[in-house]
């Protein structure tokens, strides 16, 4: 009898193609994206969990998106709140067809509906009552928004660019949490400005002298950071993706992007 | 004023919502895997980004497509469901870029065609294949599994699963060759298990079709279609292309495929891929030697020392894995008990098909215990019935007889398939077979074979020899025991005889023995002393033995003797030594060994080691032609030949390697 490989139930392990080990890094099998899919018609906590979570990291490109909208301050914080309490009444996550691959393309995609169909609707109405739990922070919002550079790029433009800005940041919050985890925190600050640039360009040998380390040690600590980082940009983006999308893919995307802007 | 800052890595200015102040294209650029070039997906010639499923969603109406599952160079496949059928797909789209060659279409028709020939439970099946929109794009069967690749680098495959991937490659190989169509592109990611364990070919893609196809030119003759592969591109994963299709891709016929099988088949089995020293399997993991033959008879590199037909591997590789034995040695998993195979006498029977060993080495012990005793009821009601039909016929006499033995054999014969029969069931009701889906149609008892067919005639004149030969001896009882007994004994002089003739012919043609190494040390040597071969140590001689000095050449006759001396690198003549003791020494000049009588010129040098006289020159490596060989007399007058391959300086002082053979011994 021929040995079977384990047996995962979201996705099917892919046939290798030319990119490195590197690019495939672990599987996905459960990543929040298609967890919130997988439970498309059915209420699971685990995937209420995991919808909250997604939110509370990319809920500010949506803000930006709607301000850029041409929507006043107020407003945007009204809207996005009551998109946010649809969302998470899971109201269209049934819906997501098209844009099943990526959350980034579901979200602007869902609240482009809101704001043409259901807004209206919903403005009509006099929202009273129960503050209904949302997990943003609406009050930075406004402020975070003064800092968004004054050009002219379209709504669109400016949602995808700040969908990747936060990506960044949320990735680089948790690596530093990890090395002040492990007591490495002055390490992080010293070794961050690494994370850029091609791995013969760092300035090894000043770095050595400003840490008080060998030039041999800063090279490995420069290069697990590196790798980490790596490691955790590729898993963050993975959590918004549904399956085995290629990770590549949408990092060319997020790519584009910036050098656009 | 307020300074824009830069980053440092690409110059460009970095706005103020940056994250931690660092660039963010930078940054994304660090999160590719190294060596990937980032290049914006508009402007990518070579780098293929697969379609995004929402695309091929609006191209394929009639497909939900699921999610992406791979990506290769050549294009990227998809997992999608056929709505109307409700099955699942695996939907190949081709690079964008490659549809826009002029001779693609024509390329991509029939290789399409191809495909669709082939239909085999081995072969992947192509279901459609088309252009939707300017994608080009093959709808195929979908598998539910993994590759062999993926196994591969996730745990080793061990042999006993290797045994049962291995023949079902071969079939589908066979199939698609008998259909005149040539893989060429073998290889572990090509080669997909579903979750039965099933195996099942795929990517045709490469598929070169031979002579089945016929072309009109201009005038309206017929013309053999030539290869699609373009001159001068190859095709194919380089380290599973066999060598002739490396070197000239348009002319490999099929057993380029058996090549490239033999090179998954040795990966399978030890983890790597053959190096250039091609190493045999069984040396590097515990396998039975004779999956060696296959292996290595699959990876010759003439095609035509090669299996020439898959199916002829086949038999091979299922033969072997009917004995099982290989497999409870080799095997990396953990088996479980009932599947343990057993070697025992019930394999052994010469007649029986490969099904009927691997069911019989998955017995249990009661299945064994009733096996033998079926086979134990079987065999006395042969004998007994032949016996007795003789008996009964030597012993009766008249016409009857004759009619009553006819009879007799009839109804014998007729019992002959009912025997099979309850052999069959019997094999079938064992658990193993039971689980494995035999049926009393499908097991076959017997195969007959060249080899088989052999064996059985063999079995059947032995047996015949037992009964009749017995019973024809058994009326000159006395005369014929002492006959046979002088025949014996003749037959085992003669054996002796032959033995001693073979020795002496072995002996006389010399083959060296292994490659021998001493490290001399050259610290103090002693002017009286030679180096002995076998310990390195310097012996002292009996002066007898030297001479006051050495003169020229012309006198130097093997009697003469040589001394070592510090740090000089050459040999001279050996001499006599006791046992493989050897003097070395210096000669001036070269020697020339004619001198010897009775050398046989053929493989003894004519000249020896030519030295360098300065003492200065400490390498030792290479000096002269090497080897070089030489004659050499033992004290007891034994001779024989000593070959010098090389010295080298070692830590500890020269290392000399040789290989020695004894011509013959001292006569006593």
């Amino acid at each position: 009898m021929i040995k079977l490989w384990p047996v995962s139930t979201t996705a099917p392990s892919s046939p290798t193609s030319e990119a490195s080990v590197e690019a495939r890094g672990p599987f996905f099998v459960t990543t929040q994206w298609s967890v919130v899919l997988a439970a498309a018609h059915s209420d699971t906590p685990k995937a209420q969990a995991a919808l909250e979570k997604l939110c509370r990291t990319y809920w500010y490109p949506l803000y930006a998106y709607v301000r850029r909208r041409g929507h006043l301050a107020q407003d945007a914080q009204d809207l996005t709140q009551a998109f946010f309490a649809r969302l998470l009444e899971r109201h269209w996550v049934s819906d997501a067809d098209r844009e099943r691959g990526r959350f980034r393309t579901f979200l602007l995609t869902a609240m482009s509906r809101f704001l043409s169909d259901e807004w209206d609707k919903l403005r009509a109405q006099k929202r009273g009552g129960g503050v209904v739990h949302i997990p943003v922070q609406l009050e930075t919002a406004e402020t975070r928004y003064g800092h968004e550079p004054a050009d002219d790029s379209t709504p669109e433009q400016c949602y995808e660019r700040r969908w990747a800005l936060t990506l960044l940041d949320t990735v680089l919050q948790r690596l530093r949490a990890e090395y002040e985890r492990a007591d490495k925190g002055e390490l992080f600050a010293g070794l961050n400005s690494c994370l850029v640039g091609g791995r013969e360009s760092q300035p090894y040998a000043e770095l050595a002298t400003q840490l008080g380390m060998n030039e041999g040690g800063v090279k490995v600590a420069v290069h697990r950071l590196r790798k980490r980082y790596r490691q955790l940009l590729r898993a963050e983006i993975a959590q918004t993706m549904a399956g085995m999308e290629d990770v590549d893919v949408e990092l060319r995307h997020l790519f584009a992007v910036l050098a656009g802007v | 004023m307020d300074t824009k800052r830069i980053c440092p890595s690409c110059q460009k200015p970095l706005a103020q919502d940056v994250p931690m102040g660092l660039c963010p294209e930078c940054l994304i650029k660090s999160g590719f895997p190294t060596g990937v070039e980032t290049e914006t997906e508009s402007a990518t010639p070579s780098a293929f980004v697969p379609p995004a499923i929402d695309e091929l969603a609006r191209l394929f109406p009639q497909l939900e497509v699921l999610e992406l599952i791979g990506k290769g160079g050549m294009g990227a496949v998809y997992k999608a469901r056929q709505k109307q059928l409700n099955r699942f797909v695996a939907l190949k789209i081709l690079r964008p870029g490659i549809g826009s060659e002029p001779a693609f279409a024509g390329r991509f028709t029939r290789e399409a065609q191809a495909l669709a020939q082939l239909n085999h439970p081995g072969i992947v099946t192509l279901h459609e294949f088309g252009q939707a929109g300017r994608l080009h794009y093959f709808l195929m069967e979908f598998v539910d599994g993994v590759n062999l690749r993926q196994l591969l680098t996730s745990s080793r495959v061990s042999a006993r699963e290797a045994l049962a991937i291995v023949p079902q490659i071969c079939d589908a190989l066979q199939f698609a060759h008998d259909h005149g169509i040539v893989h060429r592109d073998i290889k572990p990611e090509n080669i997909l298990l579903d979750r039965r364990g099933r195996v099942k070919v795929a990517d045709f893609g490469l598929a070169k079709i031979i002579g089945n196809e016929t072309e009109l030119d201009p005038s309206g003759n017929v013309v053999v279609s030539t290869s699609l592969t373009d001159a001068g591109k190859v095709m194919g994963t380089p380290n599973y292309m066999s060598p002739e299709q490396v070197q000239a891709p348009s002319e490999v016929d099929h057993r380029a495929d058996i090549y490239s099988l033999g090179v998954v088949f040795y990966q399978m089995l030890t983890g790597e891929l053959p190096g250039k020293q091609l190493e045999a399997p069984s040396r590097k993991v515990r396998i039975d030697v004779r999956l060696d033959e296959i292996v290595l008879r699959a990876l010759e590199k003439k095609p035509e020392l090669r299996y020439q037909q898959a199916g002829a591997m086949k038999t091979q590789v299922e033969t072997i894995a009917s004995t099982l034995d290989a497999i409870g040695r080799g095997g990396n998993k953990s088996q479980s008990e009932n599947s343990q195979p057993r070697q025992s006498w019930t394999t052994w029977s010469p007649l029986q098909s490969p099904e009927v060993g691997n069911i019989c080495s998955h017995f249990t012990k009661a299945e064994q215990k009733h096996y033998s005793a079926l086979w134990l009821v079987i065999s006395a009601w042969v004998v007994g019935t032949q016996y007795g039909l003789l008996v009964f016929v030597r012993n009766t006499h008249g016409p009857g007889v004759w009619i009553v033995a006819a009879i007799w054999g009839t109804l014998f014969l007729v019992s002959i398939p009912m025997i099979g029969r309850l052999i069959r069931h019997f094999l079938c009701s064992t658990t193993w077979a039971r689980e494995q889906g035999y049926t009393i149609d499908t097991v076959k008892l017997y195969v007959v074979t060249r080899p088989t067919l052999l064996k059985t005639l063999v079995f059947v004149a032995v047996g015949s020899l037992l009964i009749f030969g017995d019973s024809k001896l058994s009326a000159n009882l006395s005369g014929s025991r002492e006959l046979s007994q002088s025949i014996k004994e003749d037959a085992a002089q003669t054996k002796r005889l032959q033995k001693r003739l073979a020795d002496q012919a072995a002996k006389s043609a010399l083959t060296f023995g292994p490659v021998m190494e001493r490290v001399v040390n050259l610290e103090s040597p002693r002017t009286n002393s030679a180096i002995n071969f076998k310990s390195g140590k310097f012996v002292s001689l009996p002066t007898p033995f030297f001479s006051e000095g050495t003169t020229n050449h012309e006198e130097y006759t093997l009697e003469s003797k040589f001394m070592v001396e510090n740090g000089v690198d050459a040999i001279g003549k050996l001499q006599y030594l006791n046992g493989l003791e050897c003097a070395i020494g210096t000669a001036a000049t070269e020697i020339s060994v004619s001198k010897w009588n009775e050398a046989t010129a053929a493989w003894v040098s004519d000249h020896a080691v030519s030295i360098s006289n300065t003492l200065e020159s400490r390498t030792m490596s290479g000096i002269g032609d090497l080897p070089k060989t030489y004659l050499f007399k033992t004290r007891e007058g034994g001779r024989g030949i000593l070959q010098i391959t090389s010295f080298t300086e070692s830590p500890r002082g020269l290392k000399i390697r040789y290989k020695l053979v004894q011509l013959d011994t001292p006569r006593k």
